[in-house]
């Protein structure tokens, strides 16, 4: 089940690889040739591969800037989620690991 | 069958498998008179793979090219594929599928097929390891079923299975862009549901029953891409809403952008609107794949109770 994630950007980076190695005129016989769609495929990838390689930076910053300023402010909407359908916070794995984790104890 | 009188390359010879239809398709196919071969099957053979080799000893030519009766062809097609073939190093081709509109379902399926032709399959092709040569738009050698392929009507998707076998016995799989087959895909909510159990149901079998395939690296990268992350994100789409709702955002956020810029690009190429609205309520549909997907997982690789029995298709009139 290819997904928009990791198969969609793998696949992304194939293509503006292939296609970039192409305009540049070096062979990539092994890969076969580019016979259609060399522009769309190049502008698509193109496209896509600044989308994703953006949302994994920014994701990722936010996750290291909410770790950094509260370990606790990432997860508060999802603690109110997870008491709004009646579960207990104790349960809650990732709750109890950045719990453990503000409090100094090794989990 | 008219998409296939009137293409710029005449086929050789048309052979239409009536496979034990109720409706009047026998009636309508003998409306076109010697311009069409018909083998009829007076009872439904229940799998499509059966019907193909039934059709296969008739098939007089030295490449045939395989589609579905709820399907036309662009007047290029054999021409495409036909030019394909030049190389004799290439065994099979695949072609592009596209959906025809008629309601929200249909235009969701556009989308995908959009996505999975122009980034997955393209890239697959430049990898030369074509997951998939689509039922409704595959072209073949005819030497290669009689000398090196048998059907084996163990799996649900018999181009799948095709597929697997040709990559490990080596062939060359090409896949063209200019060949496209509209197709006419579940208009209901049901008969969706009932493809994608196919589909991914019949992915699994195919997984187990080839699963050799994946000692070469490119292979194993992409399988693992597959399913390996199919698997983690069908998951987490259901359990990241419990835990981090930032992130759950974000990520429809992403999700919608990515979908938007691929419906507004199919919007000027298809010259079709509809697939505008699709990024809005796709993360319904995307919520269904992974669900399927999971059950499908678990019933035939977990449970190993394999289902063989093709589901009805379920059809308006388009």
């Amino acid at each position: 089940m290819p997904t928009i994630g990791v198969t969609l950007f793998v696949h992304a980076v194939v293509i503006l690889v292939k296609s970039t190695l192409n305009v540049l005129g070096i062979s990539t016989r092994k890969m076969g040739a580019i016979k259609t769609g060399r522009k769309t495929g190049f502008a698509i990838s193109g496209l896509v591969v600044f989308l994703v390689a953006g949302s994994i930076v920014y994701s990722l910053s936010l996750f290291v800037a909410s770790g950094l300023k509260d370990s606790h402010a990432t997860w508060k909407l999802g603690e109110a989620a997870v008491s709004k359908v009646g579960l207990d916070n104790s349960f809650f794995f990732v709750y109890q690991l950045n719990a453990s984790t503000k409090s100094g104890s090794s989990y | 069958m008219e998409s296939c009188l009137s293409q710029t390359r005449k086929p050789d010879q048309i052979l239409v498998i009536n496979d034990g239809s109720t409706d009047r398709s026998g009636e309508i196919l003998a409306e076109f008179g010697d311009r069409i071969d018909v083998l009829t099957i007076p009872k439904a053979t229940g799998n499509k793979s059966r019907a193909q080799e039934a059709g296969l000893a008739y098939v007089t030519g030295d490449v045939f090219i395989a589609t579905d009766g709820d399907t036309k062809l662009n007047p290029y097609f054999v021409e495409a594929i036909e030019k394909e073939f030049e190389d004799p190093t290439v065994a099979a081709v695949s072609g592009t599928v596209k959906s025809l509109p008629y309601n929200w379902l249909t235009a969701c399926r556009a989308l995908e097929y959009a996505i999975s032709h122009n980034l997955h399959k393209l890239a697959q092709s430049y990898l030369n390891f074509l997951f998939v040569i689509s039922g409704a738009a595959g072209a073949f050698r005819t030497s290669l079923f009689k000398e090196h392929l048998t059907f084996e009507h163990d799996t649900l998707t018999e181009d799948l299975d095709f597929t697997y076998k040709l990559n490990r016995l080596g062939f060359r799989i090409a896949y063209t862009r200019d060949a496209i087959s509209y197709t006419q895909d579940p208009a209901k909510l049901g008969g969706y549901i009932n493809q994608m159990r196919r589909w991914y149901g019949g992915g699994w079998q195919n997984l187990q029953k080839h699963y050799a395939i994946a000692g070469r690296p490119v292979k194993a990268l992409e399988l693992s891409l597959i399913y390996i992350e199919g698997l983690i994100f069908s998951v987490f789409l259901f359990v990241m809403p419990f835990i981090n709702l930032y992130f759950e955002l974000w990520f429809w956020v992403a999700n919608i952008i990515v979908n938007m810029l691929v419906a507004i690009w199919i919007a000027f190429e298809d010259k079709r609107t509809d697939v505008l609205w699709v990024p809005l309520f796709y993360p319904f549909i995307l919520h269904i794949n992974s669900w399927i997907f999971l059950e499908q997982g678990i019933k035939e690789v977990i449970l190993g109770r394999k289902n063989l029995v093709w589901f009805q298709p379920d059809r308006v009139n388009i």
